[in-house]
């Protein structure tokens, strides 16, 4: 089976933004409808510590297509789905715009579409990855920061990259994300 | 690390939906129980008619707040519909109640101007039918009170409302709203009457002891909801900080002034204190009757939309 996965890893992420213009470019035509800038992904800058000892961490948004989802477990009317490879997707003539997602999600991942009025997420680029491409914000990256493959084939980089201890942030609530982040090197 | 981010995805007309589902399913259950005493007709007829209006409201709001209100049949009739999702177990709950309750309801309003429909609804009104048709909105009531807090509870996203108190919370409130219900639209009925003799002094009974029973609900209300805020005072930080919100936030003037003092404070301390005490049922206390009832509604409305209001999302950060 094909589990779809993703590692972000913030040891080379320099906060550039590509990823989060390449999704509003590639999902805007996909959904045929405006995604926001920073609607589906998004990547902010979060500053630590106290001087001197300052640090700075680009934090990555993303759905992480939980393979245990709470917004397709609450969703009443079976809009949101898993598909196979363990992408979950909204299915919009299903949709009656209840936002429970919205409310169930750990990961704040959804956001009202205005256009189009229904809670629009991430959807790891179905479209493309079905068909054996990347999605846009890995094929944007220029350091190579998102990795995206099969969870389930141990030769793949993400699978790798996890088992060289990539971490699944916030994987106490018990949804089991599939989107892991790669720590950034601390300078002291 | 964690960010927390105010929920902002249900407002105002979902707290009207909460409210008005628990209000509507309790004053309903409210006059079944008097129903089965043999108590005064008109005091079951009202309370019947204010808890199916309540309800049928309630829902119009729920199906309002939908961003696709045109498609909120599918609620129930989608193709792929999931039956662990609470609003589809809330809508059949909702839908269960509204038809038992409006059929156990219509032998006993079909007077006066709806007399005409009398022969219809006598076929049904024979004690025993009555009785299980009563019983089975009562259940469904129940359930539509409680699953008000099992809406949001299940939520485990938000902290503070991922907890068995709050549709304990809830159901309470209900009771107490419910109650107070009787209050507001029987006490100006009494008042236009006049006299509280015969069957003016019947309600007038009954709604005094109504008001009493509240006064007590009231005070388990208290104990609850200090109970409730005090746990989640210490966390998790979603939980704590929708503490501060209430108490000395931004939503603490509703909070404090609408929910504890006028929601629960005063109306117990003058249920308790000054209508508790034995003399004849007066005129003078209907107006106190009603101004409470409000005071209490004010309340219930306000607590709903806090607790809305106050969900905070603990989002993990890296």
């Amino acid at each position: 089976m094909t589990r779809f996965g993703m590692v972000i890893d913030l040891r080379t992420c320099i906060g550039c933004n590509a990823c989060v213009v390449a999704c509003t470019d590639e999902n805007t035509q996909s959904l045929g409808a405006a995604v926001p800038l920073g609607a589906r992904t998004d990547v902010r800058v979060v500053e630590r510590g106290e001087f001197p000892s300052t640090s700075v961490v680009f934090d990555h948004r993303i759905c992480r297509h939980c393979d245990d989802p709470p917004c397709v477990r609450v969703c009443p009317t079976g809009a949101s789905y898993r598909t196979q490879e363990g992408v979950v997707l909204l299915d919009r003539c299903l949709c009656i715009g209840c936002k429970y997602c919205m409310t169930a999600c750990p990961f704040a991942a959804r956001y009202l579409n205005e256009e189009l009025s229904v809670p629009d997420k991430c959807t790891f680029c179905y479209h493309r990855t079905s068909q054996g491409l990347e999605p846009a914000c890995v094929s944007a990256c220029p350091t190579r920061a998102r990795v995206f493959g099969d969870l389930d084939d141990p030769e793949s980089d993400v699978s790798k990259l996890v088992a060289s201890g990539a971490l699944a942030v916030g994987a106490w609530h018990g949804t089991e994300p599939k989107v892991f982040y790669v720590p950034p090197v601390r300078e002291r | 690390m964690y960010e927390l981010i105010r929920q902002t995805f249900w407002g105002p007309l979902i707290a009207i939906y909460l409210f008005l589902g628990g209000l509507g399913s309790m004053a309903f259950v409210a006059s079944y129980l008097i129903w089965r005493r043999k108590g005064s007709g008109k005091v079951v007829a009202a309370g019947s008619l204010v808890g199916i209006v309540s309800v049928i409201v309630g829902i119009l709001a729920l199906i309002l707040d939908l961003e696709h209100p045109e498609k909120f049949y599918l609620v129930l009739t989608s193709p792929k519909l999931n039956f662990d999702s609470w609003i589809v177990i809330g809508s059949l709950l909702l839908t269960l109640f509204t038809v038992f309750a409006v059929l156990f309801s219509a032998p006993l309003l079909t007077e006066g101007p709806l007399g005409f429909l009398k022969p219809l609804t006598s076929k049904w009104s024979g004690e025993g039918v009555m009785n299980l048709l009563g019983g089975l909105a009562a259940i469904a009531g129940v359930g539509v009170a409680i699953y008000t807090g099992i809406l949001i509870g299940i939520v485990e996203a938000v902290p503070f409302w991922h907890t068995p108190a709050l549709p304990l919370l809830f159901l309470v409130s209900a009771a107490s709203t419910g109650l107070a219900a009787y209050d507001v639209v029987l006490a100006p009925w009494l008042l236009s009457r006049g006299k509280l003799t015969g069957e003016g002094g019947e309600v007038a009974e009954a709604l005094h002891r109504m008001t009493l029973l509240d006064g007590y609900v009231i005070l388990f209300e208290i104990v609850v909801l200090f109970t409730y805020l005090l746990v989640e005072s210490y966390g998790p930080a979603g939980s704590s900080a929708a503490v501060s919100l209430l108490l000395s936030g931004e939503l603490a003037p509703v909070f404090i002034l609408g929910v504890v003092v006028v929601g629960l404070l005063i109306p117990a301390a003058i249920i308790l204190g000054y209508l508790s005490r034995p003399h004849e049922v007066e005129r003078s206390k209907l107006y106190t009757a009603l101004l409470l009832g409000l005071m209490v509604l004010i309340g219930g409305l306000a607590l709903r939309y806090c607790v809305l209001s106050a969900g905070y999302l603990q989002v993990p950060a890296i």
